[in-house]
């Protein structure tokens, strides 16, 4: 691929070519369904592919954009690749490409897969256009899209408890996007259309009042899915309701992308300076610590096994909007690194949570007894991800859990530090006993026969790699192109000019 | 400090080599145990070889260092003389306990999984001993920390699986408490393991720092009040597990608050002591120096009520851990001249890994063999089992402190630290710490009075002591391999002191004069000897005194124990997570957001439903008129939009205003071509720059023009809008194509602009303030809106200016003769066909176009398919408010729709 084609170009590749694997979804069925399968694989892959090579370059501190329509006068659709968006959009693309491979498995007796998988393949063109966006209008349109694209996938199954959760879920995020709305319709009324730029758009002069508002107007729009905690009612419900390989993807990046577009609003439409001085961040903070525990504490008493998992989503979301609220360089650092590496961790869970239910039949905690026995490979994996989510050393879950609290300390904010810990804590509390259940006690019944080894190979695969990328993110956090380096590459831009 | 250190591969080799060994234990235990077995007691040997080498290393060649790019940038290694005896014995232990376990676990089912989990801590083990920053010394640390866990739970027995929750829950406390001190630390720009002055100014987040520290370290090392995982687990576990618990693992705590003590929070070499420097890590190693002495006295005390052998044994690791910790904070007390009391702690580690293994091992052998735990029901035993006797005594002396027995030099060297800090300090609180530690050294010798004496002398008093016979050979071999250190180090401690201890303090700058006098004049000197049968007799009498009275049988109110409050606080945590679960699944179940719409919907379901019972041609009747309406709908929607967006109040105007920005659109292109292509001519024919030069010239115009040209074409179109809106629309239709041909003398203007701003440009000048003044002169030349109003039969600007009455002026409008309609195509597929067509030349055409920073994107393209759908598509979406309000309304449809019928169903 010769090297002067400017990376933005291929991010809207990428785009288009998910774009048109959902709209080639349905038509491929005539082909059949394994036909169907290979090519919409593949362009999955090839997505992938394409995203994946935007990384040295955004890695390396290089910004391009690329407007691709003009929407009126003033307001663009534009494209850009920078470090955030890159590690957000790796991220994404990586995690649908193992939940892509586990709905083939999963979906194996489904009767109508050919909506999901348009619905999947739109979703993700969607996750990547958010993760691309290069202004706010850009970031709105997208970002609405998934929500709205989202919802097929979440009643995909049909039954009364899935309609139910998805009328709970588009009235929250109905309720979440016209918030938003409200918030780009300030700022361009503020400062017009501006991509984004690090150090804000915005400034002091434009008014306190109107800043104020947008800035309660953004928190609460993305916050209603970044799961923030008075705007979380959807997430414990929509989990267990949405098919297994989509819990995984809802967890891992779509609650993620809230937290993400929280992150662009306020480096990159706000910036530090203005929001230091508006001083709204203590709020945020306050806010932010309180999901974590309460999110937590219920989790810890929750018994079905797909709502725990939904309510430790909750608090790990909001330990990145925690370090946000710091406008710390260092915690900045560790929360878009949790982002990525929190999608792995939780994915990893959720996709063995499915396995679980799928294959053994367990969907409740006090179900688990001696589940290690049936499940090998899936319980060695969850333990793994569970470790890791605690911040267990060297796993991924310690590395964004050790930056984190470094910058913390370092933004002089001891108080954060034990809520994160304090989160770690009650993570232990509310995972491991699990892990302990399926090893260590005896199981109920004779178990009979290994359901694991009837599952179809590619949730295997999948439950497996899910657990390596969490150890290789841990162990080799330092390498080049790994989030740790983007992060680092991202939050350089962030706070170097200001 | 001037430190000589070489790099070596050695420390990374011992620590990954076990680690990865583990993984293949499995895999050799599934072909044969034997297999698997050698395995494992090779590489505890291989260990034992590396750590050796290492020691000799750094003894001949200064610190040893080495790297490992892992997590956050690497892990460091740097091995000092103190890190490779813990390393050395560590391993020693470790390969004992392994040979004892082949005999000992004969009947385990789960054996491989204890050779691996074994193996896997003592990777971790070394880890945390060979560490050359704190991170390095956290990642093993909780590593060991987790897999001792499966050590402790190996037997799966009721009482295991509560000993090793208790473990597991007070690992992570303690893990937690020692991450936040670490992270302070590295917050404050500390991290590696040595002298770390310059953070000594600040006093109190430091205090914080190496509080957490050491109680997350303690938690480890059984220290005071977070000690009572201890006594359950050690027990709990196989008596080869409880042997490297006790013997090692624990010491990895003492180790971790070894270097807090003395590595990290420790001022530059040369302060002076008394200075405001060694403050604070005097007053740190004075609370050391008390925690440990609590641990001390609690651990005895609570020894001697033991009748469980194992449990007594475990009470006497926290113990014997007091004394370690004691003899570490003495030596920090002192600064500088603390060398002894340092080396005192670190030698009784070593000494305790030594004798408590063998202890462990020995009560575990009879366990084996007699079945039996209780004290009170064993005796008579050294004649069935002489030789596991003779070695129990070897290590009950060694942990007694009786003369030329290890125990002996290490209390013997805490005791004269103590001393020599009662003697500086001369105050009462070291006095009387002073003579606790005599106190606790009695009734450590009387509790081993108690274990020899009810265990193998007397008469037997259960059926299993009589029928009991000698321990297998393996065993009594690990046991005897541990027994020879203790002797050794006994009677010559100057292989360790002299040799290993004092140039490890001149390592770290500390005078080693002190230890160097005690070997030469004290060792075996008639006032320690003294002091020895001062202990030993006051323990007989201890013991004595506690059989005739039964004082060994009082126990502790339930209520007095620290771990029922411990036990509280965890259930109390857990009732108020259920709790706040179920009050938050109630409260969701009952209010909230979607529930209220819900209640809203609710109210409009019943309607729909009687409509739908009404018959289906009423209700076919009723959605072909939805049809309608939502197609009207769009109409209206897209008027409005229109009519918002240009000001034209009808489809004529707007059809209109169409056709002007598509012409203006053309013409600009136009423009910026003819510019272009002037330019580069006149490049060429003036024959000046060179070929190389004339890009960027070309550039710069291209640039210049596009920007002129948006901007004229930007004030067009205002000209024609305001015309629309003033209701002019109708007469200017037929002549503005004509009009927008005749503006092809300003290309040329533009031309000339453009050509004499490029070299600026070029230059780096900015010149963005320079365009607005060039394009006014051109903009009034060209008089746009006259020759509009000229060519229409309009009146003129200036009459417009004044002010006339448009209400009166309002055209008749015959709608077949203005309202152009578009052409429909015959088929929708065909106009899908086309659209799609369209869309994608406007893609190639995107693509295409060059990128430029200037804000107004200029392009080549003149295609007029390209431009139309351009404009199509930004028309649709130019109106974003409207287009959510509908689709908003559509979901809120959808949401009811869904609503009623999960409301029937």
């Amino acid at each position: 691929m010769p090297t002067d084609i400017p990376l933005s170009a291929l991010a809207l590749a990428a785009i288009l070519l998910q774009v048109l694997g959902g709209l080639l979804a349905v038509p491929l069925g005539r082909l059949g369904h394994a036909a169907r399968l290979r090519i919409l694989g593949a362009l999955c892959a090839l997505t992938t592919l394409l995203v994946v090579t935007t990384l040295p370059g955004a890695a390396a501190g290089e910004v391009h954009s690329l407007r691709f329509l003009q929407l009126t006068q003033q307001a663009w659709l534009e494209l850009r690749v920078d470090a955030m968006g890159a590690l957000f959009a790796v991220t994404a693309s990586v995690l649908c490409l193992l939940s892509f491979l586990y709905s083939v498995g999963h979906l194996r007796r489904d009767p109508r897969p050919g909506r999901y998988y348009a619905f999947f393949m739109l979703c993700q063109g969607a996750l990547l256009a958010v993760a691309f966006a290069g202004n706010l209008v850009t970031l709105f349109v997208f970002y609405e899209l998934l929500s709205i694209l989202a919802y097929p996938l979440v009643v995909h199954e049909q039954t009364a408890r899935a309609v139910r959760a998805g009328v709970k879920y588009i009235v929250y995020i109905l309720l979440g996007g016209s918030l938003l709305l409200a918030g780009v319709l300030l700022t361009f009324f503020l400062a017009g259309d501006q991509p984004f730029r690090p150090g804000g758009i915005l400034e002091a002069g434009m008014g306190r009042h109107m800043l104020l508002a947008a800035f309660a107007c953004f928190v609460g729009g993305f916050g209603v899915k970044a799961a923030l905690v008075p705007l979380h009612g959807w997430v414990p419900d929509v989990h267990p309701a949405a098919p297994a390989p989509f819990s995984a993807l809802l967890s891992g990046v779509l609650v993620a992308a809230g937290a993400f577009g929280i992150l662009r609003a306020v480096f990159e439409v706000f910036g530090i300076a203005l929001l230091a001085d508006l001083g709204v961040m203590p709020w945020l903070s306050g806010l932010a610590a309180f999901s974590v525990l309460f999110a937590a504490i219920v989790a810890v008493g929750e018994d079905d096994l797909k709502r725990r998992l939904a309510w430790s989503t909750i608090s790990q979301m909001a330990y990145v909007l925690l370090a946000v609220s710091l406008l710390a360089a260092e915690a900045t650092v560790g929360a878009l690194v949790h982002i990525s590496h929190h999608a792995f961790l939780k994915g990893g869970l959720f996709f063995c949570a499915g396995m679980l239910a799928s294959e053994a039949g367990i969907r409740k905690v006090g179900e688990l007894d001696g589940a290690a026995r049936r499940m090998p490979l899936t319980m060695a994996a969850f333990a793994v991800a569970a470790f890791g989510m605690v911040g267990v050393p060297p796993l991924s879950g310690f590395i964004s859990k050790w930056l984190l609290g470094a910058g913390m300390l370092e933004a002089g904010q001891p108080l954060a530090l034990v809520v994160l810990l304090g989160g770690a804590l009650l993570a232990a509390l509310y995972l491991w006993p699990l892990v302990y259940a399926a090893y260590f006690r005896p199981a109920a019944g004779t178990p009979d026969s290994s359901p694991e080894r009837q599952a179809p190979l590619s949730m295997r695969v999948v439950v497996v790699a899910a657990a390596a990328i969490s150890v290789l993110l841990g162990l080799l956090a330092w390498l080049p192109g790994l989030p740790v380096a983007l992060a680092r590459a991202a939050v350089a831009a962030f706070f170097g000019g200001g | 400090m001037t430190v000589h250190s070489t790099q070596s591969a050695v420390p990374v080799l011992l620590v990954l080599g076990p680690l990865l060994a583990a993984a293949a234990v499995p895999w050799l235990g599934g072909r044969s145990t034997r297999l698997a077995d050698a395995w494992t007691a090779l590489i505890a040997g291989l260990a034992l070889c590396g750590a050796a080498a290492l020691l000799r290393k750094v003894l001949l060649q200064g610190w040893a260092t080495a790297e490992l790019p892992l997590l956050l940038g690497r892990l460091d290694f740097a091995v000092d003389a103190f890190g490779a005896v813990f390393a050395l014995f560590g391993a020693f232990v470790w390969v004992c306990a392994t040979i004892y376990s082949f005999g000992y676990l004969e009947r385990r089912v789960s054996r491989h999984r204890y050779h691996a989990a074994s193996l896997v801590a003592l990777g971790a083990y070394l880890g945390v001993v060979l560490a050359g920053s704190l991170l390095t010394l956290f990642v093993f640390f909780e590593l060991l920390g987790l897999v001792a866990f499966l050590l402790v739970i190996h037997t799966g027995k009721p009482a295991a699986r509560a000993a090793a929750i208790q473990y597991l829950w007070m690992t992570v406390l303690g893990g937690v408490a020692l991450l936040a001190g670490i992270l302070m630390v590295y917050a404050a720009g500390g991290g590696a393991l040595g002298p770390w002055a310059d953070a000594l100014d600040r006093q109190a987040p430091l205090a914080a720092a190496a509080l957490l520290m050491v109680l997350g370290f303690g938690v480890k090392a059984g220290m005071l009040p977070v000690h009572i995982w201890l006594p359950n687990a050690h027990p709990a576990a196989p008596s080869p597990a409880s042997a490297l618990l006790s013997g090692v693992i624990i010491k990895a705590g003492a180790y971790g608050i070894f270097r807090t003590v003395f590595s990290l929070f420790r001022p530059e070499s040369g302060a002076e002591l008394g200075g405001a420097a060694w403050q604070f890590p005097s007053q740190l190693g004075l609370l050391v120096l008390w925690l440990g002495l609590a641990t001390m006295a609690f651990g005895v005390v609570l020894a001697l009520g033991q009748r469980n052998a194992k449990r007594m044994l475990a009470y006497h690791s926290i113990s014997q851990m007091g004394f370690i910790l004691a003899g570490m904070g003495t030596g920090t007390f002192l600064g500088s001249e603390g060398g002894m009391g340092t080396v005192g702690g670190l030698l009784h580690a070593v000494n305790h890994a030594l004798f408590k293994a063998t202890l462990f091992l020995g009560v575990g052998a009879v366990a084996l063999r007699t079945g039996q735990l209780d004290m009170y029901a064993l005796g008579g035993l050294w004649r069935r089992m002489p030789v596991t006797f003779a070695l129990m005594l070897v290590a009950a002396a060694g942990i007694t402190g009786v003369p030329l027995f290890n125990g002996f030099v290490s209390k013997c060297m805490i005791h004269h630290a103590l001393e020599a800090a009662y003697a500086r300090e001369q105050s009462v609180s070291l006095w009387f710490a002073q003579w606790l530690y005599v106190l606790v050294c009695a009734g450590t010798a009387a509790s081993f009075v108690k274990l020899i004496g009810l265990m193998f002398l007397g008469k037997g008093r259960a059926a299993g002591a009589s029928r009991a016979g000698e321990a297998p050979a393996g065993m009594l071999a690990a046991m005897g391999l541990l027994c020879v250190p203790i002797v050794v180090l006994g009677l010559w401690p100057g292989l360790l002191l002299d040799r290993v201890m004092a140039p490890g303090l001149m390592a770290w700058a500390m005078p080693t004069a002190g230890l160097l006098r005690f070997l030469d004049h004290y060792f075996l000197s008639a006032g320690d000897l003294g002091m020895a049968v001062v202990m030993l007799a006051l323990g007989a009498a201890i013991f004595a005194v506690g059989m005739r009275f039964r004082l060994f049988h009082l126990r502790a109110p339930r209520w007095l124990r620290l771990e029922r409050g411990y036990a509280q606080a965890a259930q109390a945590l857990l009732q108020a997570a259920r709790a706040t679960s179920a009050t938050q699944q109630r409260l969701a179940a009952r209010k909230g957001l979607a529930h209220a719409l819900l209640v809203a919907v609710a109210a409009v379901a019943p309607a729909q439903q009687r409509l739908m019972e009404t018959g289906s041609r009423r209700l076919e009747d009723w959605r072909r008129r939805l049809l309608v309406g939502l197609r009207s709908l769009g109409r209206q929607r897209r008027r409005l939009a229109d009519t918002l967006f240009t000001g034209a109040p009808g489809t004529g105007e707007q059809q209109f205003v169409e056709d002007a920005w598509l012409a203006l659109e053309a013409e600009r292109h136009a423009t910026v071509r003819t510019v272009v292509s002037a330019a580069l001519q006149r490049v060429r024919e003036s024959g000046r720059l060179k070929p190389r030069e004339r890009e960027p010239v070309a550039e710069a115009v291209r640039a210049i023009a596009g920007h002129l040209a948006g901007m004229l074409f930007n004030a067009r179109m205002s000209v024609v809008e305001e015309l629309t809106r003033a209701g002019h629309a109708e007469v200017l239709a037929p002549v503005l194509h004509g009009v927008i041909g005749n503006l092809r003398a300003t290309r040329a203007e533009v031309a000339e602009a453009a050509m004499g701003l490029a070299h600026r440009r070029w230059t780096g000048e900015d010149i963005a303030p320079l365009l607005v003044d060039v394009l006014r002169p051109i903009l009034e030349k060209e008089r746009f809106e006259s020759r509009l109003r000229a060519a229409a039969g309009l009146p003129g600007a200036a009459e417009v200016a004044g002010g006339r009455p448009a209400a009166g002026r309002k055209p008749a409008r015959g709608p077949a003769a203005f309202a152009a309609p578009s052409e429909r195509p015959a088929h929708v597929l065909a106009g899908f066909g086309r659209w799609l067509v369209d869309a994608l030349r406007l893609g190639v055409a995107v693509l295409r176009q060059p990128m430029s920073t200037w804000p107004y994107t200029e392009s080549l393209d003149t295609d007029r398919t390209v431009i139309a759908t351009r404009r199509w598509i930004e028309r649709y979406v130019r109106d974003p408010g409207l287009n959510v309000l509908v689709t908003y309304l559509f979901l809120v449809l959808v949401v009811a729709l869904l609503a009623s019928r999960s409301g029937s169903t």
